[in-house]
């Protein structure tokens, strides 16, 4: 005779027992596909974070190296000392797009059409008061400023002004060409595609952040050294930093390698004057 | 409540050597048929061998029935270990002989040169690997006279394959080796068995798969396989008695069958 709760016990046991190697091979499956999607995951996150902190660092070195050797920008006079330039990489890309679009009007007045960063505390100024007294708007074609440093402070600082009046159109236009450039930018550190970065450092440097513009030139040309627009934005840039001789330094080197006819017209106009 | 058909099921798996009861399958009726011409045949020594739980002695048991009617034949199921008591047996069976004392083997090849018989009486031998060394060879002295025929059974183990090779291997006229069933073969086997005794709903709730689990825990062993057949009925039979709800008449239920196999040693837990 059999005890069969006994019986039904010992069965128990040996089918936990049966089952017990299929629940190890199979957990042991499972957890090694999670450590090695963990670990791959960690690795792609880390490599994304290490390029990104390497486009960073390099950006920053740039930054800091432009900084160091920029000249600091004279004032120009009571009046603009009063206003002081917001120097503040936020705020200018805020200024950019504003920049960007009087600069194609600017073109027009001004052959020398360099635009510098207005005053945001200026704009909170126009935005905050109505403006009691008549504002005295500088004429833009006046060539008779001594430098032209000044003479494109006066008309960042007219651009300004001319904003109040047609201030809803203008001030969408703005944000959607900043959104557009920040948009760029990410999708750029996304990939890392040096078309993109060229565009940045266009973009930057049609609205006249050549700080930016250089930065953007110089990461491009690390990615890809034959983009001949991004060495001549890289030349044009450091000339509007005062920077020249790197300038043709640089254009010099690289017509040795390249033989770019467009970077030896630029030189030249850089050496005769031409370019400023 | 339903008759209890597991307990008649259950008495068919009892570890009987019953000729009666002897299931053959296609291709041990075929052993069988060819093994029983060789008996008639002016053979020496016929060797059936093969492992344990095979059907050697349900196959010699069946060869003695078949025989009977038709030749002078003896079967010994138990081995006579004692050479005297061996020979005492052989002289009183075959010759008629009832000897007081001992009889060694000279006494009884005169006795039986003595005897003038008309006829080779024929002695099956089960479980032949229990008999010394000595008294195989005697056996084997036996068979050479061709006054008798011997028909004996070995476990095929080292041993046993040892035995046939030193004193039988010039000898045996015929051999047969028994081998474990498939699982075909095992359902076929239980199947027949269960019909043969009446018991329809039982023999129709083996499906392949539960005969497969049965095949791999005996290995086809017919011994393994009654012993575990005959637990399972008895637990079913509890079952249908005490907890009817915890099975089913459609198919055996393969819990039943390791829960067998546990009670059996078939499985160690």
């Amino acid at each position: 005779m059999f005890d069969i709760n006994e019986l039904e016990r010992k069965w128990l046991t040996y089918k936990i027992k049966s089952y017990l190697p299929h629940a190890i091979i199979i957990i042991s499956t499972l957890v090694i596909f999670i450590t090695l999607f963990t670990t791959i995951n960690y690795q792609n996150s880390k490599s994304r974070v290490q390029n990104g902190n390497t486009a960073a660092v390099a950006k920053d070195g740039n930054i800091s190296k432009v900084k160091a050797e920029t000249i600091t920008a004279k004032k120009v006079d009571s009046n603009t000392q009063n206003t002081p330039l917001e120097n503040t990489p936020q705020k200018a890309q805020e200024t950019i797009n504003e920049k960007f679009f009087n600069e194609k009007n600017e073109t027009k007045k001004v052959e020398t059409k360099v635009v510098l960063t207005p005053s945001l505390s200026f704009m909170d100024k126009i935005n905050k008061s109505t403006v009691s007294e008549p504002i005295r708007i500088i004429e833009a074609e006046a060539p008779a400023v001594e430098t032209v440093k000044e003479e494109e402070r006066v008309i960042a600082k007219e651009e300004a002004i001319t904003l109040e009046e047609p201030k809803g159109s203008i001030n969408i236009k703005r944000q959607n060409i900043q959104n557009d450039i920040e948009q760029v930018i990410k999708r750029f550190k996304k990939s890392n595609d040096p078309t993109l970065s060229l565009f940045i450092a266009k973009s930057y440097y049609n609205a006249g952040d050549y700080n930016l513009a250089y930065n953007y030139a110089l990461i491009t040309n690390e990615i890809d050294s034959n983009q001949e627009t991004s060495w001549i934005i890289f030349a044009k840039s450091l000339v509007k930093l005062d920077q020249k001789d790197k300038a043709v330094e640089t254009l010099k080197e690289y017509i040795k390698q390249s033989h770019s006819a467009n970077a030896k017209t630029l030189m030249d106009e850089i050496l005769s004057g031409e370019m400023k | 409540m339903k008759s209890n058909i597991f307990k008649n099921s259950k008495n068919v798996f009892l570890d009987i050597v019953n000729a009666e009861d002897y299931i053959q399958i296609d291709r041990v009726s075929k052993m069988y048929h060819s093994f029983k011409d060789s008996v008639n045949k002016p053979l020496k020594m016929l060797l059936l061998y093969g492992k344990p739980g095979t059907g050697k002695s349900m196959f010699l048991t069946k060869l003695y029935h078949d025989l009977l009617s038709s030749r002078i034949v003896y079967l010994y199921q138990t081995p006579i270990l004692d050479d005297s008591e061996f020979f005492k047996t052989l002289a009183k069976d075959i010759l008629d002989v009832k000897y007081q004392g001992d009889l060694n083997f000279t006494q009884f090849m005169k006795i039986l040169e003595n005897r003038a018989l008309d006829y080779v009486p024929i002695v099956l031998l089960d479980e032949a690997q229990l008999y010394s060394n000595f008294l195989i060879e005697k056996i084997r002295l036996l068979s050479d006279t061709r006054k008798i025929k011997f028909v004996i059974t070995l476990h095929k183990t080292e041993k046993e394959d040892l035995i046939a090779k030193e004193h039988f291997q010039t000898r045996i006229w015929d051999s047969i080796e028994l081998k474990n069933a498939s699982a075909s073969e095992l359902k076929v086997y239980i199947q027949k068995k269960l019909m043969k005794a009446n018991c329809f709903d039982s023999a129709n709730m083996f499906k392949d798969s539960s005969v497969k689990l049965i095949h791999n825990l005996t290995h086809g062993n017919y011994r393994d396989t009654n012993k575990l057949l005959y637990i399972l009925f008895d637990i079913y039979s509890h079952y249908h008695e005490n907890n009817p709800a915890k099975i089913n008449t459609i198919s055996i239920s393969n819990k039943i069958i390791e829960m067998s196999a546990i009670h059996t040693g078939l499985i160690h837990v």
